[in-house]
């Protein structure tokens, strides 16, 4: 009964990261990322290098006048950098931090497409096996060929790494 | 039209209402007329009657008459609300119409603003208006202080009595029109206080200033409840119930016998009579003025001269009525030219300019169109940077406001201060018409309450020992402006005992700020005190010696990209200086590379640019590396170590060393090359990847790629770092 009742509970919970993904390449795995939190997909730009900072933050980009914040993926989950090519794309993203939004890029190796995901195709996060810090992970999408792993953007990019650099800052 | 579609039209008419505008006063009688109602009968007939006193009126007390129709079309308000009460109030009615001031100045506050049982929530109705009316009470408060500060300086100048009085009755009529009684009952009866000074009856004593100030503050603090109660959206405020005590106190003064003065009650400055006028006009002869004016004299109840001159018909109901308007339009001596802008707006419009400047320079500079040499087009990419430089000048210029009013607020600070501690100080304001950028004007109060407490605290002696020193016992604080070369430079003087260098050593060592045997020289062990956690008051006042002061400033000052130090001159007194950049949107930068990469320095940081030789460069053992600087040795400081990226200079005496200053320090920093000097608009980064790493904000630089302006403090508190740590390690 119990695990039946579980289960239930953790399909709603499931049922709740149905909707629409942009997904894109990361060393030949796929990740998706919610819609509704991409602002726009950029090409590279230049990238002023920010001192003093740990090496997945390439540094600062003006987009449009503004000055935002660039975080190469591939190094922040600790993945093998590699050099960029043409396909290589900033994803411009607005996520909530401290009672504000704030716009930061993702670099990533490619973008894919826009897909939709239903709750049939959703899946629990794997408890291992996985690469990844599963604080990161909203859910796993079991499509008809592949998996793709859909990201907690917001936790990717708040979490304990970047709040530990400006607390170890601070002191 | 609804009768409450009618309502409101009263209503809006009430508020416009001014002495004098006599087609407001027609507009609200056709409304009433429209207006049926048996609830509502009386109070209807007691308007009318008000309104047509009014329009007949010679404008004499026409304040007290507005407020009774404020007060007559609130009841109406009311009894149309609740048609029940009406009936109810009909016995008391006759206590609660409006009582005239003037026929019975003795009579406790007039009981139409009706008693509030404490702490009864009051309805937080229409948030706009609501919202209008905290910033214009904020507004109001703030004059009155300063004109309280003045009142003080010239008990006997009626005028500012008035311009006290004035912001009050707005504060108390609005307040009334939006039902927050509580706000409408102390206003009213601090207003009421003040009509009683303006008429001499009572007299301007320590005591009676006080209970002004504590009632602006009770009605600031109401203010403050008020938005809050107002941003949380609750339908209702409740404010806290220290109100009765300054209204108690009121009530005392009010009640008190008071000096038994003359009934001099010398009027305030008031326009040309209505009579002048027609006599200016040529409606009237210079004799028959006087004839009707003796006969006024005569006359009990002493009428109006208008009506007097209808009633001999001397002159026509018109003429007089045009008079009334003329006397009314001389009254406003001010036409304000000013708009109301959000400040919101204000800053997109701002940003919006520097992208414009931004892209400019893109375009006239990229290479492509730089290589045109087609006449009519470099005229027209002329007149293009022309009109953006203009347009960056005009749009910088609107953000700037005069600094006097945040100096003027200091005055009522010292004014409690002094008072508090038992000492005399005279605060003298110069330049109050410097301009700086309004949103710097807000960061920049506190930390000049800061200086100015310590000043009065600290600096000033008591007038005791003032005499003792062979001073006056009256201190002089001076708190002054000045444009210097593009920036402003505020500096506060004191004339009191100046730094305890002894003490501030002591501390210097007891907290290792400073820990050479041999002392530093003056000028740095003055600027010590802005050290974190440094205090040198020996006994904490509630005022300042928390140790936490000086520190808060300089931080203060830092974040406005500007800097702050002292220096003092023993048993004379002490100066304070800050310079600070007229705007924050906008720095004077100087443009550096290092490697590959530019960085922007605040060129008001910089002092100056050396080229250093191989002598002049001396390699202290643990201590870095100094240069010799104008007899000076100056720590020296690699860029290119400092964010840890590669330079192409290897040695201190390649590239340019670049000299800045911050509290009274100085220290070399190594660049490669020194680019030039460039102003760019300032763009926050996001401030989890700038905390500390030396980095202030962004900027677009001319190829459109971001610069980064950096943080000089840092740089500052790097090299003291790595200092200590090394002697750490040595030990």
């Amino acid at each position: 009964m119990e695990t039946k009742a579980s289960a239930s509970e953790s399909k709603a919970t499931l049922d709740q990261f149905q909707g629409k993904y942009l997904t894109f390449m990361l060393a030949e795995e796929e990740y998706g990322l919610e819609i509704m939190k991409v602002r726009e997909i950029i090409g590279l730009m230049d990238i002023t290098k920010l001192p003093r900072t740990p090496k997945f933050v390439k540094g600062v980009i003006n987009l449009r006048g503004k000055v935002i914040p660039v975080v190469d993926l591939r190094l922040k989950f600790g993945l093998p950098e590699t050099e960029y090519t043409d396909k290589t794309c900033i994803i411009v993203v607005e996520i909530a931090f401290q009672g504000g939004t704030h716009q930061m890029g993702i670099i990533v190796d490619e973008v894919s497409e826009v897909m939709n995901v239903t709750s049939d195709e959703l899946e629990p996060t794997p408890k291992f096996g996985v690469a990844l810090d599963t604080e990161f992970i909203l859910a796993m999408a079991k499509m008809k060929d592949s998996v793709r792993t859909l990201l907690d953007i917001n936790k990717v990019l708040s979490g304990d790494e970047i709040a530990a650099m400006s607390n170890a800052a601070k002191v | 039209m609804s009768i409450s579609e009618l309502m409101d039209k009263l209503s809006e008419e009430a508020v416009f209402l001014d002495p004098g505008n006599l087609a407001s006063c027609g507009k609200m009688l056709k409304i009433l007329d429209k207006m049926d109602h048996p609830a509502i009968e009386k109070e209807k007939g007691t308007l009318k009657g008000l309104i047509e006193t009014m329009i007949m009126q010679d404008l004499e007390g026409g304040d007290v008459t507005i407020e009774q129709i404020n007060t007559s079309v609130e009841t109406i308000q009311h009894y149309l609300r609740n048609p029940e009460l009406a009936e109810a109030a009909a016995a008391k009615e006759a206590a609660a119409a409006p009582a005239v001031e003037e026929a019975a100045p003795e009579a406790p506050a007039p009981a139409a603003v009706a008693q509030v049982a404490e702490n009864e929530p009051e309805p937080v109705d229409d948030a706009e208006l609501v919202a209008d009316f905290i910033s214009e009470a904020r507004e109001h408060l703030d004059s009155i202080e300063l004109n309280m500060v003045e009142w003080e300086r010239s008990p006997e100048d009626k005028e500012i009595i008035n311009s006290i009085f004035r912001p009050f009755h707005t504060i108390k009529g609005v307040a009334g029109f939006l039902s927050l009684k509580k706000i409408n009952h102390l206003s009213h009866q601090l207003e009421n206080v003040l009509d009683e000074a303006r008429e001499g009856k009572i007299l301007l004593t320590p005591e009676l200033s006080d209970l002004i100030f504590d009632g602006v503050d009770v009605l600031k603090a109401m203010t403050d409840t008020l938005e809050k109660a107002l941003n949380e959206g609750a339908p209702e405020v409740l404010f806290s119930a220290n109100v009765g005590k300054v209204e108690q106190k009121i009530d005392m003064v009010m009640n008190a016998s008071r000096p038994i003065v003359d009934d001099v009650s010398v009027p305030a400055e008031k326009p040309a009579p209505i009579g002048e006028i027609l006599v200016q006009e040529g409606k009237l002869q210079e004799k028959e003025l006087t004839d009707v004016l003796e006969k006024q004299k005569k006359t009990e109840e002493r009428k109006p001269v208008g009506e007097m001159l209808i009633k001999e018909k001397k002159v026509t109901p018109r003429d007089v009525r045009d008079a009334i308007r003329k006397q009314g339009e001389n009254t406003k001596i001010k036409i304000e030219k000013y708009i109301k802008v959000d400040t919101h707006k204000m800053d997109q419009l701002l940003n919006m300019v520097g992208e414009l400047v931004i892209a400019q320079s893109m375009v006239t500079h990229n290479p492509d169109v730089e290589g045109i040499t087609n006449q009519r087009f470099i005229r027209d990419i002329s007149q293009l940077t022309r009109v953006t430089t203009t347009l960056q000048e005009i749009s910088m210029s609107m953000r700037l406001v005069p600094i006097g009013q945040t100096f003027q607020k200091m005055n009522r600070i010292v004014r409690d201060l002094s008072r508090k501690a038992g000492k005399k100080i005279n605060l003298v304001l110069q330049g109050e018409t410097a301009e700086i950028d309004r949103n710097m004007v807000e960061e920049l109060y506190d930390p000049l309450v800061h200086m100015i407490r310590n000043s009065c605290d600290h600096g000033i002696q008591t007038p005791d020992k003032r005499k003792a020193n062979d001073k006056p016992q009256e201190g002089t604080i001076t708190l002054k402006a000045e444009h210097v070369g593009g920036k402003i430079e505020i500096s506060i003087t004191d004339d009191g005992e100046g730094l305890d260098r002894e003490r501030i050593m002591e501390i210097a060592r007891k907290k290792g700020v400073w820990t050479d045997e041999e002392p530093p020289d003056n000028k740095t062990l003055d600027n010590f005190i802005f050290a974190a956690g440094f205090s040198t008051a020996k006994k904490v006042t509630d005022v300042s010696g928390r140790g936490v002061g000086m520190d808060v400033v300089r931080k203060a000052i830092e974040k406005l990209h500007g800097n702050v130090e002292t220096i003092s001159n023993p048993g004379k007194g002490t100066v304070f200086t800050i310079k600070l950049p007229l705007t924050t949107a906008i720095i004077d930068g100087m443009l550096v590379k290092v490697g590959s990469e530019r960085y922007i320095l605040p060129t008001l940081s910089v002092r100056q640019l050396v080229h250093a030789k191989k002598k002049d460069i001396t390699s202290v053992v643990g201590r870095g590396e100094t240069v010799t600087v104008r007899n000076h040795l100056l720590p020296v400081v690699k860029l290119q170590e400092f964010i840890n990226i590669p330079g192409s200079c290897k040695n201190s005496w390649e590239g340019v060393l670049v000299v800045l200053e911050d509290v009274g320090q100085e220290i070399a920093l190594q660049v490669d090359e020194v680019i030039g000097k460039q102003e760019v608009v300032i763009k926050n980064v996001d401030e989890r990847f700038t905390v500390r790493n030396g980095v202030a904000g962004g900027a677009i630089l001319g190829d459109g790629r971001v610069g980064l302006i950096l943080d000089v403090r840092a740089i500052f508190d790097t090299r003291l770092n790595d200092e200590k740590s090394i002697i750490e390690g040595v030990k």
